[in-house]
């Protein structure tokens, strides 16, 4: 694209009156185009086509299609009779077949065998939620630590001890980190919208 | 069997993530675009931003645990914080498994496309190291600074057509 020779692509050119574009590819597309006329003319082409199409007047149609659309498509999203019926016949054998499976179940003993994979299943996961939580305990522990070393090591006070590292004071830097970083991205460098107009005027 | 147990889980979460996220896209596709869109044209500014918020929200929110371990209060304040970064982190990242499945697999249907991609890009997520520490961060920072920069966008919009002289 910045390459003389080779033309911006129509729809850059689109992205651009849009304003859908990064300000780094915006800068590199308005260097193009101030030194290539073949694409300035297609842009110009491009914002002659959006300001007449913008222009033209609405047409009122003289017939109201919107009911018989509305119509149409509740007639094809309807369920037929057959699949509410199939429905109904498929939740009545579902209930049958359980309700025949339990007792069949508990004659062939399989029940407390199934009872036994629950509790094996319930033991599982709640080693599985106790490792989980003492990993983060053991990390939580290691964080504090680690912070301490590093407030100590650069804060130059000698009597700061190891214990003074406080959850507030982690809580209050990365809370005004995470707005004075956001507000540096996102406030300062302008964010394309998309809206041509305002690239228009 | 606790082996296994535990390997069932974590199969049976991916595909629950997987199916969390084609939800995330059939019930708000509009929302869904929208970071979609701006994930295609603020890639690098995404993953920055992504980044950055991503490891400031996860650390704030450990700072709250650590408030919270003296005053339980603060584990509603923790939940909500990390709760509403994981429903943004979702939308992000249904609109990223989008943007995959178009590209990976472009002859597919939308639904398809998208779920292969989300098994494809959690798979190679489980790859040890490069997966866990590089392609999974990557996608869930470039996932967030989408949802970020969208969400602030709509506020700059909308405070333009509250006031269009400015």
């Amino acid at each position: 694209m910045n390459d003389q020779n080779q033309h911006i692509q129509e729809d850059q050119l689109q992205a651009y009156l849009d304003g859908a574009l990064e300000s780094t590819s915006m800068d590199d597309l308005q260097a193009h185009l101030e030194s290539c006329s073949t694409c300035q003319a297609q842009l110009d082409r491009l914002e002659a086509v959006m300001t007449r199409l913008e222009a033209m007047p609405e047409i009122d149609l003289q017939r109201d299609l919107s009911q018989l659309v509305i119509e149409q498509i509740k007639k094809e999203n309807a369920i037929s009779p057959a699949i509410t019926w199939t429905l109904v016949v498929e939740a009545i054998a579902a209930g049958a077949v359980i309700g025949a499976l339990i007792p069949a179940l508990q004659a062939a003993g399989w029940l407390p065998r199934i009872l036994e994979i629950k509790l094996s299943l319930q033991a599982g996961l709640n080693n599985f939620l106790a490792q989980l939580s003492s990993t983060w305990l053991v990390w939580w522990a290691g964080l504090k630590l680690q912070i301490s070393h590093t407030l100590a090591s650069l804060l130059p006070m000698k009597s700061l001890s190891m214990g003074i590292f406080s959850p507030w004071i982690l809580v209050g830097m990365t809370g005004v980190l995470i707005i004075a970083i956001n507000a540096l991205l996102l406030g300062r460098r302008r964010l394309p919208e998309h809206n041509h107009h305002q690239l228009q005027t | 069997m606790q082996t296994l147990i535990v390997t069932l889980f974590a199969l049976l979460s991916l595909i629950a993530l997987i199916a969390s996220l084609l939800v995330m896209r059939g019930l708000f596709p509009r929302r869904v675009n929208k970071v979609r869109q701006t994930l295609e044209n603020h890639w690098k500014r995404s993953f920055w931003i992504g980044l950055l918020n991503t490891v400031l929200i996860t650390l704030f929110v450990f700072g709250l645990a650590g408030i919270a371990e003296s005053a339980p209060i603060f584990y509603i304040l923790a939940f909500g914080v990390y709760g509403t970064f994981l429903i943004g982190l979702l939308y992000g990242l249904a609109a990223f498994i989008g943007f995959l499945g178009d590209r990976l697999f472009p002859d597919h249907s939308p639904v398809k496309k998208e779920a292969w991609a989300g098994a494809v890009f959690l798979l190679a997520s489980l790859l040890p190291f490069v997966g866990w520490f590089l392609l999974f961060p990557y996608g869930i920072s470039l996932a967030v600074g989408a949802v970020v920069i969208t969400i602030f966008q709509e506020r700059k919009q909308r405070k333009n057509t509250k006031n269009p002289q400015d």
